[in-house]
């Protein structure tokens, strides 16, 4: 039996982070990962966004061979099965309002995840950090009602005052820990992914920095195309069908649909032209919550990344915020283990930390905004909001079909019949910015009025105010 | 390589996913409890489980094939399907994840 001051299990981003900031504050730390390498196992993550660097300003300086800056985002939105060809599609960069100057710059950085978990394994190594690579934890071991170490399957026993569970959305620790069983079939996702080989020269000809995006059909979920420097990965599907408790009610194969709407033109288009071959298929599970988890942590345990369920509730975004928890996770075990009380009641603040700060922040607004993707998933809503945007466009700009002005004057009756469908995004919207900006909010509508009454004036009271 | 050759019912998950058998059982399912609800049948990305005679079965070569992402546990919700990981270095490999 070996001692140490923390045992991590799990050496994904959120377990690797954990064990680097332990070891650096002097933790005698050992991380137990049961895969033959970091990143070989049930990973998914496949770009971190700019919140990374941000926050673990070490990144700046790292360089993977499979990275791409993805400083272009793209949604097409696709007409109805069969046919399923581009209707809209818009290419949007970053905006200037963002808070901090890497988020500016970029949305996110490809990669592929064995050589980012590779390299945060190696640098909580470096750090101090153990490393046992092909350990799987199959038990707990308690003592006066807390977690005092783990049991690996050979039968050896690690003891640690304090075990961080960074084992994924499967999370066997959580499970052996008793903080539950698993979880529900409306907190998890199912997503499947088809990786393929492509020239480097090719994808920087095609996709330069237009590395992320997303394709979305009525019926269909949704379908990420994601471009590293050397390949990509076409998978989903996305919110509406990929649900376990929807798929299964709607008898909807993941798998299949995401086999089915890969073959959709505009995506087949997007593979010839990157003349790219099929090289991996991968299947996983995302959670996905509605709320923050609070049972995340108990007396010498706590659980983050995918296990503690923080991946952002509208696109499941997890590897920028396991990293997160996995530091604040290896902070507060280092207050308690000073303290000298690792009980459950001391390590509630990992948990009110965690929901005070920007990972727990993204519940707030992500739940809301995810039932408008929902709205979307009805056919009828999604061929509404497809018209509005193709009738905005095509009057406001691109017509060459008619004269100018009789375009232009359909634009109020273009809005006026899709008031039931901006009222129903309105319903999602109002509330959120009630929650977060209620005075800014107020401040708008006064600036409004003003600009009524002068509009008014300078109309000569043609336009009522 | 062609249009034709690239189309989605030639892409063979199977050839295109690399797995360590795992040397004992990481799946374990109790047909006594099973309801018949077929959730794991249609939820599993590799297809391996069928319906017979109103339960559900799992293929018995799954430790080649499966990708060990436990929607079929999670689908579960009869306690039929219990699910853990193969041991250490055995499963599945993800190089391109």
């Amino acid at each position: 039996m070996e001692s140490y001051d923390l045992i991590v299990v799990g050496a994904g981003p959120g377990g690797s982070v954990a064990a680097m900031t332990a070891a650096e504050q002097g933790l005698k730390t050992l991380v137990l990962e049961r895969a033959n390498y970091p990143g070989e196992k049930n990973a998914s993550g496949f770009a971190l966004s700019s919140k990374g660097e941000r926050d673990f300003p070490f990144l700046k300086e790292v360089e993977f061979p499979s990275m791409r800056v993805g400083r272009r985002t793209q949604a097409h939105f696709l007409s109805p099965p069969p046919e399923m060809e581009e209707r809209f599609s818009m290419v949007t960069t970053t905006s200037r309002r963002i808070s901090y100057p890497e988020g500016r710059d970029y949305f996110v950085k490809t990669m592929y995840r064995p050589e980012l978990d590779r390299y945060l394994a190696e640098r909580a190594v470096q750090k101090g950090a153990e490393l046992k690579l092909k350990t799987l934890v199959t038990g707990m071991v308690w003592e006066a009602g807390k977690v005092c170490g783990v049991r690996a399957e050979g039968g050896e026993e690690y003891r640690a005052p304090v075990v961080i569970g960074a084992d994924g959305v499967m999370s066997m620790t959580a499970r052996m820990a008793g903080l539950r069983e698993k979880f529900g079939r409306d907190e998890v996702v199912s997503l499947c992914t088809v990786d393929y080989a492509v020239p480097k020269e090719r994808a920087d000809a095609v996709i330069h920095e237009n590395c992320f995006q997303t394709y979305f059909a009525p019926g269909f979920g949704g379908l990420y195309l994601i471009v590293m420097a050397d390949g990509v990965h076409v998978g989903g599907p996305g919110v509406t069908n990929s649900l376990i408790s929807r798929a299964v009610r709607k008898r909807v194969n993941p798998a299949r649909e995401v086999l089915e709407m890969i073959n959709c033109p505009p995506i087949q288009r997007q593979l010839t032209a990157l003349d790219a071959r099929p090289r991996e298929w991968q299947a996983h599970m995302l959670p996905w919550m509605d709320q923050f988890n609070r049972r995340i942590y108990t007396g010498g345990f706590m659980l983050v990344g995918d296990a503690a369920g923080v991946p952002e509730p509208l696109w499941a975004e997890g590897v920028w915020q396991a990293m997160y928890s996995g530091r604040l996770a290896a902070q507060v075990a280092q207050e308690a283990l000073q303290e000298g009380d690792t009980s459950a009641t001391s390590l509630e603040r990992y948990c009110d930390r965690l929901e005070q700060s920007p990972v727990g922040q993204e519940f707030i607004a992500g739940v809301q905004l995810r039932q408008l993707f929902e709205m979307l998933g009805d056919p009828v809503i999604f061929d509404e909001a497809c018209d509005l945007l193709v009738d905005l466009s095509n009057n406001m700009l691109w017509n060459c079909q008619e004269p100018k002005a009789v375009s232009i004057n359909r634009l109020f009756p273009i809005l006026f019949e899709n008031l039931p469908l901006l009222m129903g995004m309105l319903r999602v919207y109002a509330p959120i910015l009630l929650e977060t900006g209620g005075e800014n909010l107020r401040k708008r509508l006064e600036m409004i009025k003003g600009v009524a009454a002068m509009v008014s004036q300078m109309t000569g009271g043609e336009v009522e105010a | 390589m062609n249009r034709e050759e690239r189309r989605p019912e030639r892409l063979n998950r199977f050839a295109l996913s690399e797995i360590i058998p795992a040397p004992k059982d990481f799946i374990f399912f109790d047909a006594d409890k099973c309801t018949g609800c077929s959730g794991c049948v249609v939820i599993c990305p590799m297809d391996l489980w069928k319906l017979r005679e109103g339960r559900a079965r799992l293929a018995e070569d799954y430790r080649e094939k499966c990708m060990e992402c436990g929607s079929c546990y999670i689908a579960c919700e009869s306690g039929a399907i219990d699910f853990t990981y193969p041991p250490g270095g055995s499963g599945v490999v993800y190089k391109f994840a």
